[in-house]
């Protein structure tokens, strides 16, 4: 096949998931494992303070555990708890707790991987690139925000649609803008 | 070869996470294949997304370090109230959430919310236990055992431990909706009011000894 045209991501993990004789409630956990960190890192560049963000992950995988008994439809899982994460954090909790408008400001209080294996040297310039391009990402707009971090988690675009409630040409051109963008800050 | 129009930045950026439709790919292969400007360009876009993915990768958002063992013990709750109430089975999720639930000493709200549920739930199974099956319900505590004093209005609830005491006791505050406590022969003097604050009374083993509503200065029946 020409010019690269194989998928560069797995396809949703939720389309082979199957409960067969583990408890419910395992397998709920088995998602959390897989799903709550790239969760709270799409809430954190939502601006969604990490107190918040816990709760909404807890919400979300409970909703989960009842979705699943009702045998809710499990085609795509993933996008379904980004959905209910999603919505949770930015609609439904938010009311009487605090969100933070800039999302930098809960970015600072996360921390950032590091490799061992960095000299102190490329550590410091790697953290400088980083910072930028987490400020730049930061400064998007929100919808072209969600869909590059939702994007940059490994989201096809089918399933940051549903997410967003958005067709999948939409989901494309807030891609293509958010990384406009944050090129053109970089 | 070149081309006079070129691929669009969508159809490069979706081609790069291979969610081309067959007529688009039909028409971009060919045209990547042949066209180092368009090849640039997807090359350009991968990058960016690479880089982005790095970025966000690096980021580590803080989790509580006991997240999993409280999502664990509320899925447990949450599956075993479903299983073993009725009553619950028939209570939205929404409504669950709705009880709301003030735990002293304070903890964190989704560990308050599961706790009430499970709560609530123990409850108004038992009360209804009491109310239409008495001959099964187990003798209840001598109220009595109940130590004198401010919490001397408790309910005793069916099952609950005749050595109760409410120094060894917690009380927890929840959001009963009023009908099931009628339903359970329990009067509460709020006619307008959906859901009315109950204190529970929990022993030492987490299950609900006692009851009684609050917020109405009604004691129960």
């Amino acid at each position: 096949m020409s010019a690269g045209f194989l998928p560069t991501r797995q396809s949703s993990w939720g389309e082979s998931s199957t409960v067969g004789s583990m408890a419910l409630h395992d397998v709920v956990l088995e998602h959390y494992d897989r799903e709550h960190m790239a969760i709270r890192r799409y809430l954190v560049f939502c601006g969604i303070s990490p107190d918040l963000a816990e709760d909404a992950v807890q919400e979300a995988f409970l909703r989960l555990q009842v979705h699943l008994e009702r045998n809710g439809d499990r085609t795509n899982l993933r996008a379904w708890l980004y959905r209910v994460a999603h919505n949770l954090a930015l609609h439904e909790l938010q009311g009487a707790r605090h969100r933070l408008s800039d999302p930098l400001e809960t970015a600072e209080g996360t921390s950032r991987a590091i490799d061992p294996a960095e000299s102190p040297e490329q550590s410091l310039l790697d953290k400088e690139r980083s910072n930028r391009l987490r400020m730049a990402i930061g400064r998007l707009p929100e919808v072209p925000r969600q869909c590059v971090v939702m994007r940059a988690q490994g989201l096809r675009f089918r399933e940051i649609a549903e997410v967003l409630g958005l067709s999948v040409s939409t989901v494309a051109e807030h891609v293509q803008r958010g990384l406009r963008q944050v090129r053109e800050i970089v | 070869m070149t081309y006079a129009v070129h691929l669009s930045d969508d159809l490069l950026i979706r081609s790069i996470d291979a969610e081309l439709s067959l007529d688009e790919r039909l028409y971009a292969e060919p045209h990547l294949a042949a066209c180092e400007s368009c090849r640039r360009r997807r090359r350009e876009w991968a990058e960016s997304l690479e880089l982005v993915e790095t970025c966000v990768a690096s980021v580590v958002p803080s989790a509580p370090a006991n997240s999993r063992m409280r999502l664990a013990a509320a899925l447990r709750a949450q599956s075993d109230s479903n299983e073993s109430s009725p009553i619950v089975g028939s209570l939205s999720l929404e409504s669950i959430r709705r009880m709301d639930a003030r735990r002293v000493p304070a903890t964190h709200p989704w560990r308050q919310l599961a706790v009430a549920a499970s709560i609530a739930c123990a409850v108004l199974s038992g009360l209804a236990l009491q109310r239409y099956l008495p001959f099964m319900a187990a003798p209840s505590p001598d109220p009595s055992a109940v130590e004198a004093g401010a919490e001397n209005d408790y309910l005793p609830l069916p099952y609950s431990s005749a050595a109760l005491s409410t120094a060894q006791a917690e009380v927890v505050r929840v959001q009963m909706p009023v009908s099931a406590l009628r339903e359970a022969g329990i009067d509460v003097a709020s006619p307008d009011e959906e859901y009315v604050d109950a204190d529970i009374l929990l022993g030492l083993d987490g299950q609900p000894q006692g009851i009684r509503v609050v917020n109405d200065g009604s004691a129960l029946n």
